[in-house]
């Protein structure tokens, strides 16, 4: 993983299951925003505040119009008044990849407006966390364990060293997010943390389940918010019936 | 981070185009008629232009984050003017293929050592070109816009 600054040519956008960043021209902004609850007195000098509830939001989307067949920007979210599972990794100065920042959540699409002189183009605003997908988590910043890429069953489990270096062990829960791009059957993603980056052990609670990929999707998993995150994180795959998956994956700590 | 013009234009150098030799700022030809083969290399006159400086952050200079963006100048040598049965001019249509490729590969660049990105800028004067020594070679200049972090 790179640290530093980036420009924005890096930024990936993830939605359901497709790969929509050449397709977009800007996203944003990626709003964590908490209410201020103003309990000021008469005889405090100057207005005091608390915060309150937070939101999130991905802001609008810009994109290009196209209607290619499956994975056109047009073919996937024209569709409005539904919700979206985001995932949107900030590559450092190049492709995103594990340990790269990621912003994460499930949001109301709440229009799609296309528009354009020259080149028609679209804009699709966001609202705040769907209401029936609300989890028990507020933060939508996390780190990328698996960037886009295809994992095959020849290659079996991951047996590499972290992904993500958390610091220390957290007791707050936390979620993981996913993306699945393409596959052909069914697969486990899943997180594996470890106290000490050599002995690792399945993350409880962090997986898909068996899925059958076959269809592409993306979506949360939530821990409970005190469970035990151990300091190293990394991603795993079991295959099932799948000989390939292609898939982002990232994790949340509460 | 330092400013790595060095460094971008090694990158540029190393870039692969079939049947053009593409030269570094150390191996600038002094002729490109010996080569006898299509040669882009850096302009000895005015390499770099139009370089500015965007402060993005308080701090003096050694801290402050800063944005920097310049333009290296290339010029193309394809063949020289004269080559053939009609003055070059036989030669205009491998020319022309030659430079898209050139373009080809600076456009598909994902990733360049030394540089945050890197974009043509415009291809001009399609047409006689001259080589260090001043000798008039079919071919056309190339301006590189390149965007560097600073600290």
């Amino acid at each position: 993983m790179a640290t530093g600054r980036t420009v924005s040519r890096w930024t990936r956008l993830y939605a359901d299951g497709y790969d929509l960043s050449s397709y977009t021209m800007s996203v944003g902004p990626l709003d964590y925003v908490f209410e201020e609850a103003d309990l000021t007195t008469l005889g405090d000098a100057i207005r005091g505040v608390l915060p309150n509830k937070p939101g999130v939001k991905i802001g609008t989307l810009n994109g290009v119009f196209d209607n290619t067949a499956t994975s056109g920007l047009h073919t996937v979210i024209s569709g409005a008044g539904t919700y979206r599972t985001v995932m949107i990794p900030i590559g450092i100065r190049a492709e995103p990849a594990a340990g790269d920042p990621v912003f994460n959540g499930i949001f109301l699409q709440g229009a799609y407006q296309a528009s354009g002189d020259g080149p028609v183009t679209v804009s699709v605003p966001f609202s705040d966390w769907y209401t029936s997908q609300i989890i028990a988590y507020s933060r939508p910043w996390g780190n990328l364990l698996h960037a886009n890429s295809a994992r095959t069953s020849a290659e079996g489990a991951n047996t590499g060293s972290a992904d993500v270096d958390g610091g220390a062990s957290s007791s707050a829960g936390g979620y993981m997010a996913y993306q699945v791009f393409a596959g052909n059957g069914t697969a486990t993603i899943s997180v594996d943390d470890s106290a000490n980056n050599s002995d690792w052990l399945a993350l409880s609670g962090a997986t898909t389940g068996s899925v059958d990929w076959s269809t592409v999707a993306g979506g949360l998993v939530a821990l409970g918010t005190t469970a035990t995150v151990r300091q190293y994180l990394r991603w795993q795959v079991a295959f099932g019936t799948a000989t390939s998956i292609t898939f982002a994956l990232a994790f949340v700590r509460g | 981070m330092a400013l790595a013009i060095a460094t971008v234009t090694n990158s540029i150098a190393s870039l692969s185009v079939s049947g053009v030799s593409i030269k570094d700022i150390h191996d600038i030809p002094p002729a490109a008629l010996p080569l006898r083969t299509p040669v882009l290399f850096p302009d000895p006159l005015n390499f770099v232009s139009s370089f500015s400086m965007e402060r993005n952050s308080y701090g003096g200079g050694s801290t402050a984050k800063m944005t920097v963006t310049y333009t290296l100048n290339y010029t193309f040598c394809f063949t020289p003017i004269g080559d053939g049965r009609n003055a070059g001019l036989d030669h205009y249509d491998e020319m022309v293929a030659k430079a898209a490729l050139i373009l080809d590969a600076i456009l598909a660049i994902d990733t360049l050592s030394g540089a945050i990105d890197i974009t043509p800028q415009s291809v001009v004067e399609f047409g006689p070109v001259p080589d260090p020594a001043g000798f008039m070679h079919l071919g056309c200049r190339l301006a590189l816009t390149v965007q560097e972090f600073v600290n």
